[in-house]
């Protein structure tokens, strides 16, 4: 980034290449939409070349990059109604995931072995669309953590929350995650309908 | 929070990196026992793979290439633009504010040296209070017109400023003879020191009229005065109440500097006093110096000039005033008749003088030519000018009476010492034309012409200047001088019209 605000173009290129993946990853996670997450991702490091004037070499530049491309989510989200903040309590209340048979074996039961790749493509459709149903706050942490590998304390930095909090929300994050596939047998037979 | 809480927690940790040896021993044993947190554990363990083999969306080609050409943009501007400061610009606000606030303090402070210790309308109340002292009501304002007229330290603020006031209040004290109060002081030093410390309170406006110490030591005028009825005593008795509560307002800071600066005054003024002491002796001796010439000038300038010529004279004539008689019989010489007054003592000058017939007839310039050069650069002009211009120094006041005196009261001292100093300036004039510096000569004469309109040797003066104008082709200037020359000082006529002749 020092060498971009100096003026070189080929550092920005090297940026890019390193964080358009999980840029990319993180914004589709967030809006759930590809086309929407690609037009972010220009906003997002247009916005990077337009400011880089303005970043100090004291700050981590993954957590700068990860605030923007964060505020721009949540302004899309807001311009289009689509928030839902839902609080962590409401999907605590839900029915109780230890309740039933586990992932694994519901999975066996119904289709291929989770143990297996084929397994874990299945259950990544399922996962994906279970994400789709986490609320924001949970999905953002959750995506952080696991799809772009940011430690609890960047992930605070870049929420802008506690770091305990931020567990917690990976916590129930995770919970209803279980929940949700779990249920996944009632889901595709009500999408079979 | 509940075990079970705890311990999923700890099922999260693990599943992003080991666990402290403790807390993987506590969490196999909870695990052992705790059902659902084992199922809790297989499910987290499975979510975590699962979105491994989650979806990668990756940008399109074309927004990349946008990207990377925005970027090529901006750099190139990046690398013409050079930053204000560099990257100093953080610290350029943060100056900019301190230089602001610098420079608000010092206008600060100038303005309080200006104007905070100034009352506005009180210089004009003491003025006022001095006023009736001349011209009295009645027998009791006269009387306390005199008591304040004693008291002379008149604490005005305005007076912080100029140092004559201490000097004359020094002076002036220490010459007057005592009042009724005085003989029930003690004199001497102490009381000479007091009435030093009084000039400095004038000097400073911290005046203590209502001071105790002052009223009974240094300054028995003013507690006189503060007694005193009529208008002058009425304001003597005022001033120490406006003042005190001037002094209150004053700042921290302008307390101390009052507080601190009557030593430092004190000093100044046994400084200036010894100074000024030494002026008035050096004034005196070129006053003698110049009444001897005079008397020799009367006298017969053969003889002098036989046995000592005028412009070898350097002894300092006896510092008796012994030519007071001939001061006397002389009328004082006007600036109308100097021509003729020259031309009875010098005799006048033949057509086409030379310079040295011109040294001839001005004798005091060239003796002080002589002289000038033995004396360091700092007592030029300059400063003979300025003792000659100001008023005398205030101890030097009595010594100026007695010249005075001397002099029949005529004025005479004053013409004299003009005279003296514009024969200084002649005489520099005529140094710098010998050298060939026509231009600075003519500055010297210029300045006799303006500065010294009455000099009885402005014939030379002109004819000089109207010489070093012709020498460098300003005939204009030369004409006019000439012009002058004929019209003041018909002597010089013949002369006059042989340049005209050579200037055509």
């Amino acid at each position: 980034m020092a060498a971009f605000q100096q003026g070189d173009a080929n550092a920005f290129g090297e940026l890019l290449s390193r964080h358009q993946g999980p840029v990319m990853r993180y914004l589709f996670r967030f809006t759930g939409n590809r086309d929407l997450a690609e037009d972010l991702f220009q906003e997002v490091f247009l916005r990077v070349v337009k400011s880089a004037k303005t970043f100090r070499a004291e700050a981590k530049f993954t957590t700068w990059l990860y605030r923007i491309a964060r505020n721009l989510c949540i302004d899309k989200a807001r311009r289009n109604g689509l928030v839902t903040m839902v609080s962590t309590e409401e999907v605590a209340m839900g029915r109780n995931p230890d309740e039933g048979p586990t992932i694994g074996e519901r999975l066996k039961s119904e289709g291929p072995d989770p143990e297996t790749a084929a397994g874990r493509q299945v259950l990544a459709g399922k996962l994906s669309r279970a994400l789709d149903e986490l609320p924001e706050e949970q999905r953002e942490v959750f995506v952080m953590r696991e799809l772009l590998d940011m430690p609890f304390g960047e992930i605070a930095d870049v929420t802008g929350t506690p770091e305990n909090t931020v567990k917690s929300r990976m916590r129930y994050a995770l919970e209803a995650l279980r929940r949700r596939l779990r249920a996944v047998g009632t889901i595709t037979a009500e999408e079979a309908r | 929070m509940s075990d079970c809480d705890r311990f999923r927690d700890l099922l999260i940790e693990r599943l992003y990196g080991p666990l402290d040896p403790a807390d993987r021993e506590a969490l196999e044993l909870h695990l052992a026992i705790c059902e659902d947190c084992e199922a809790a554990a297989a499910d987290y363990e499975l979510i975590h793979a699962a979105s491994e083999e989650l979806e990668e969306p990756a940008p399109r080609a074309e927004t990349v290439e946008l990207l990377l050409s925005a970027a090529a943009e901006e750099a190139a501007q990046a690398r013409k633009v050079v930053p204000l400061f560099g990257a100093q610009r953080k610290f350029l606000a943060p100056a900019l504010a301190a230089a602001a606030v610098l420079v608000l303090t010092f206008g600060v402070v100038v303005m309080y040296e200006r104007f905070g210790e100034d009352e506005p309308g009180f210089r004009e109340e003491i003025r006022a209070a001095r006023a009736p002292a001349a011209a009295p009501e009645s027998a009791e304002e006269s009387k306390a017109g005199e008591k304040l007229e004693a008291a002379e330290p008149v604490p005005f603020p305005g007076a912080a400023r100029e140092p004559a006031p201490v000097e004359e209040v020094a002076t002036r004290s220490a010459a007057r003879p005592p009042t009724d109060l005085h003989e029930t002081e003690t004199a001497g030093v102490a009381g000479l020191s007091a009435k030093l410390d009084a000039a400095s309170g004038a000097r400073l406006g911290d005046v203590e009229l209502g001071d105790g110490s002052m009223s009974a030591g240094g300054a028995p005028g003013l507690a006189k005065a503060k007694g005193g009825k009529g208008r002058a005593g009425g304001r003597a008795l005022k001033r120490p109440a406006r003042k005190e509560k001037k002094r209150d307002t004053r700042s921290h800071r302008g307390r101390r500097r009052a507080e601190r600066k009557p030593a430092v005054e004190k000093k100044k003024a046994k400084q200036e006093q010894a100074k000024d002491l030494e002026r008035s002796r050096a004034e005196e001796r070129r006053r003698s110096r110049e009444d001897a010439l005079d008397d020799r000038a009367r006298g017969g300038a053969a003889a002098t000039s036989a046995d000592k010529p005028a412009r070898r004279y350097t002894e300092p004539p006896p510092p008796a005033p012994a030519p007071k008689a001939a001061a006397e019989a002389q009328p004082a010489p006007s600036p109308s008749t100097g021509a003729d007054d020259d031309a009875d003592v010098l005799g006048a000058p033949a057509a086409g003088a030379t310079s040295a017939e011109f040294e001839e007839a001005a004798p005091e310039a060239m003796v002080l030519a002589d002289e000038a050069p033995r004396k360091s650069k700092r007592s030029s002009w300059r400063r003979r000018r300025k003792s000659a211009a100001a008023p005398p120094p205030a101890d030097a006041a009595p010594m100026a009476e007695q010249a005075r005196e001397r002099d029949a009261g005529e004025g005479r001292a004053v013409e004299k010492s003009e005279a003296i100093t514009a024969g200084v300036l002649l005489a520099r004039a005529r140094e710098r034309k010998a050298a060939g510096d026509c231009r600075g000569a003519l500055i010297r004469y210029e300045r006799i012409m303006h500065e010294f309109p009455g000099y009885r040797r402005m014939d030379l003066v002109l004819l000089e200047a109207a010489e070093c104008h012709q020498k460098l082709g300003q005939k204009r200037k030369a004409l006019r001088l000439l012009d002058r020359l004929d019209k003041a000082y018909p002597a010089w006529l013949d002369r006059s019209k042989k340049m005209r002749k050579e200037l055509e």
